[in-house]
Formats: C-alpha cells, sequence, structure tokens
C-alpha cells in the first residue's frame, strides 16, 4: 500500500490532467456516434437533435473563448494568491488527491446548487438545461459564465493547502464523471451503485422539467451528498428534458445568451428595486411582488 | 425542497467534511508518515536498508562515487551542491530538516544536520550522510559578515539564500515542495543587495 503515500511531482498530475481530458474529449465524440445510430434505429433521428448536437459544441467552442479571455487571468489571480495562505501542508500522492476528489465533489454540489438557485447564476447554468435532447453533446453545452462559478470551489481547495495543479485535476474528474452520465442508453445501474454514485438515470432526473423532478440530484461523483441534504430524487415518471420554460430555439447565440438576456430583460422591466433584486438574487421561480406592482402603478 | 433546518445541517456537515479532508491529507503527508519510519530505520537499520533495495538503482551508485564515505555504509547519502556564492567572505549555512514544521517555521535548532563551510565564489558541494530513506529538505544562508545570523533588513534578506526546489528569490516551498529524497541537488544562492 506503500504507493498510495508515495509522494508525486505535480507536474506529472499536470501530465495526466491533459492526456485524460484530451483523450476523454475523442472517446465521447466516439460515444456520441453510437448514439446517433441508436436514435436512426429508434427512428428518433431529425434535424432537431443534429442542429441541437451542433449548436452544444458552438457554446463550448464559446465558452472556452471565454474562459481563455477573461477568466484564466482571474483564476491564475486568485488561486495562486491564495497558495500563501494554506491551512495545511498539504502532500502530493495517490492518497491526499484522492482526498482531493471526494471534497471538490462536495463544493461542485454547492457550486451547483446554487447555480440553480440564484437567478443571476442560473443565467448562465440554464444553458446547460436549455436543451431538450440528452445524449453526451449536451454535456458540451456551456453558458458564458460557466467558468466562473467553480473559482469559489477552488479557492477554497487551494486554501484548505491542496496543490493548485492537485486542484485542477480533481475539479476535471468531477467534471468528467459527470460528462459520461449524459446517456438514455444506460437504464439503471446495480442498486449499491445507484445508492452511493451518481448515474445517469439520477443525472436524468437532474435535466428533468417535471415539476417533482426540479431542483433535485445536484451531486458530481456522489449522489449521496443530495440523499443526505435533501435534494434527492428517484427517477420514476418519463423525463421531460429541458426548461420549463423551453428556448425552441437551436440557434447558438440565442441558446448562449438567452439567460443573461432574461434576467437583464428581468430586472430592468421589473417594478421596484425589491422585485428588480428578486429577479437577481432570487430563485428561478421568483413572482414579483403584487403589493410593491400596484404601489408604483399608482 | 429542502428545509432550512436542512439547510444549516448540510452547510455545517460540508464545512466539516472539508476542513477534515484537508486535515487528513495533511496527516499523510510523507513528512508526518515517515515520523515512524525514521525510528524504525534507526532501530533495524541494515535490515530496513534491504528492504529498500527496491528502489531505483540509480541512488547506490551515487553513495558509491563519494570515495571519502568509507564508513556508515547503511545510511543514504544528500549531496547538496551550492551555487552562485559572490564572494569568499565568511561561511555558508547549510541546513537540512525532516520535520515540516521545523523547517516551514526556519527553526535552525531543529535541524537534523548542519554544515558550515567556508565560503568559496562560485561553487561547493557538502555531503550529508547517514541518513534514512525519506524526504528532507535544506535551506542555506550566505553569513557575508560572519556575525553567525541571517541579517535581514527592512524585512528582506541582505545576506545570500537559498531552499531546496526554490524556483526564484521570491519562492519560499513549503516542506513539502521543497523535500526530496536523499540523492544529489543544487541550490542557488539569491542576493537580494
Ligand atoms: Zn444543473
Ligand atoms: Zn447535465
Amino acid at each position: 500500500m506503500d504507493f498510495l503515500f508515495e509522494s508525486i511531482d505535480p507536474s506529472w498530475v499536470e501530465y495526466w490532467d491533459a492526456m485524460i481530458n484530451d483523450w476523454f474529449f475523442v472517446g465521447a465524440l466516439i460515444f456520441l456516434a453510437l448514439e446517433f445510430v441508436r436514435y436512426r434505429m429508434k427512428g428518433r433521428l431529425s434535424w432537431d437533435i443534429i442542429g441541437d448536437t451542433i449548436t452544444n459544441y458552438i457554446t463550448l467552442a464559446m465558452f472556452i473563448g471565454i474562459n481563455f479571455l477573461v477568466l484564466g487571468g482571474l483564476y491564475y489571480v486568485f488561486v495562486y494568491g491564495s497558495q500563501d495562505f494554506a491551512l495545511f501542508d498539504i502532500d502530493t500522492n495517490l492518497a491526499t488527491i484522492a482526498i482531493c476528489i471526494v471534497v471538490a465533489d462536495l463544493l461542485y454540489y454547492w457550486e451547483h446548487r446554487c447555480m440553480h438557485r440564484f437567478n443571476f447564476a442560473w443565467a448562465t447554468h440554464s444553458v446547460h438545461h436549455s436543451s431538450p435532447h440528452f445524449n453526451i453533446s449536451v454535456a458540451y453545452r456551456f453558458g458564458p459564465m460557466d467558468g466562473l462559478w467553480p473559482m469559489f470551489g477552488t479557492v477554497i481547495m487551494v486554501v484548505l493547502g491542496f496543490h493548485p495543479i492537485v486542484v485542477a485535476f480533481a475539479e476535471i474528474m468531477v467534471q468528467l464523471y459527470q460528462t459520461a452520465l449524459h446517456t438514455e442508453t444506460i437504464k439503471k445501474l446495480p442498486r449499491p451503485v445507484e445508492l452511493i454514485f451518481n448515474t445517469p438515470s439520477h443525472h436524468r432526473v437532474h435535466h428533468g422539467s417535471n415539476p417533482e423532478y426540479l431542483d433535485t440530484n445536484y451531486g458530481g461523483i456522489f449522489i449521496v451528498w443530495d440523499r443526505m441534504f435533501g435534494t434527492f430524487a428517484e427517477e420514476k415518471a418519463p423525463v421531460v428534458y429541458g426548461l420549463v420554460k423551453p428556448i425552441n430555439s437551436n440557434n447558438p447565440l440565442i441558446a448562449f445568451f438567452h439567460g443573461i438576456y432574461r434576467v437583464a430583460e428581468n430586472v430592468i422591466t421589473a417594478k421596484g428595486s425589491r422585485n428588480k433584486l428578486g429577479y437577481f438574487f432570487g430563485p428561478p421561480e421568483f413572482e414579483p411582488d403584487k403589493i410593491a406592482q400596484d404601489r408604483s402603478s399608482h | 425542497m429542502p428545509t432550512n433546518k436542512q439547510r444549516i445541517a448540510a452547510v455545517a456537515a460540508t464545512a466539516a467534511i472539508v476542513l477534515g479532508g484537508g486535515w487528513l491529507a495533511s496527516l499523510i503527508s510523507p513528512a508526518n508518515a515517515s515520523g515512524t519510519d525514521a525510528i524504525a530505520a534507526e532501530n533495524t537499520g541494515p535490515v530496513c536498508s534491504q528492504t529498500r533495495q527496491q528502489e531505483p538503482s540509480e541512488k547506490p551508485i551515487q553513495v558509491s562515487q563519494q570515495e571519502e564515505q568509507v564508513q556508515a555504509p547503511s545510511g543514504r547519502t544528500m549531496q547538496v551542491s551550492i551555487n552562485g556564492i559572490r564572494n569568499s567572505h565568511g561561511k555558508i549555512y547549510i541546513a537540512l530538516f525532516d520535520s515540516a514544521e521545523a523547517f516551514n517555521s526556519y527553526d535552525y535548532d531543529r535541524a537534523v544536520g548542519f554544515k558550515e563551510p567556508p565560503a568559496k565564489e562560485g561553487s561547493l558541494t557538502v555531503d550529508f550522510p547517514d541518513l534514512a530513506e525519506k524526504p528532507y529538505a535544506i535551506s542555506v544562508f550566505h553569513d557575508e559578515n560572519g556575525n553567525q545570523n541571517f541579517d535581514l533588513s527592512g524585512g528582506y534578506p541582505s545576506e545570500g539564500y537559498g531552499t531546496s526546489h526554490a524556483k526564484s528569490a521570491y519562492d519560499e516551498p513549503k516542506f513539502h515542495q521543497a523535500s526530496l529524497k536523499p540523492g544529489s541537488i543544487g541550490i542557488r544562492l539569491h542576493y537580494l543587495r
């Protein structure tokens, strides 16, 4: 068991990171091709699905562009700046990497939950949920500011004392695990797996617009966080994918910016500062306060 | 929809798991884990070094290259080369640490190895023999004025200094970043003034 505790040079972790990430992308494309064969066999292959898939990858390209131009520098400043405040002196080895992945997964749960419950963050995450389909290409459908929110978790882990490269690795592992869940081909996995881990079934529920499925199953790798914190729902009724108010468009610009547009429009047109605040900081189901509206219309 | 009570409990549980995770991870740092190793190595010396032969074979060769080191074949040697010494005034102080705590707080009294060769312009090499197979970190400074102190002025070092695995003059690696198992390492001195 000694190999678990052998120190690893962080540059190796960086190398695995790049390798795993790139090959996963290739694997996902191959899997997507198989999903299209399946759509064809079921007679479900349509121009809408093809357009949706292309839009998914265009949002990915725009997301990467924004990360590269805007968020990269921000990350560098915050992450390397917070290294000096490390609480613990943590070595890089397989055991500490494993712990970092569990912590990263728990922080992902909260980041994801917040993205669903605050309008200003839902503005960007709703892009991921705006596809009415569910295949692995949807996993690559990102919103413009999706790269910003994980930074809080990143800084927390670096302040704990994990090496920034290890933190990035752990976050990528959570992200890739999540990516693999976006498929309808796997119905249910063995019960112990469904009990502990996030699975395609649990994540289908997360993408559901059915009332009983809304705001559930935020987990990354582990579903135990949802079970512990009261946000779990089991897949029973067939899932209706997408938003409660669908965007009904495959235009990549509409898909990418609809959330930000909607929040901006709501905040600007709302009457009274309480309603404006509600549309910005409140949950997606926020409704304007009737009394305030009456008062301002007098 | 979770209740407020559930929300508070969830946040508290999360804080505990996150902090506990960091603390647990700090316990399995080799600096601490090898504490017991060191004792075992002292008690049973030769047996231990035998079980550790699975390590890459370059290390024994390095030991045999050092001719002066005839006795004590059981321990490992750390060969430290100090580079960038700017003049031959005073002494070079080289401290070897096996404890993260002592190293991170620059507690020279708790160094496990200490050398103070006269300074020599350019570079010099010292050996720390009889070490266990575990990570050590090295801290060096150039006592140019011979007052046996690492002089600071205005909070900045006024004498040359260096640390194992430091990437620049302003890099202050923590023990787990600075440490290495016995072998050879070069350390560059930095002079800010
Ligand atoms: Zn989501
Ligand atoms: Zn998803």
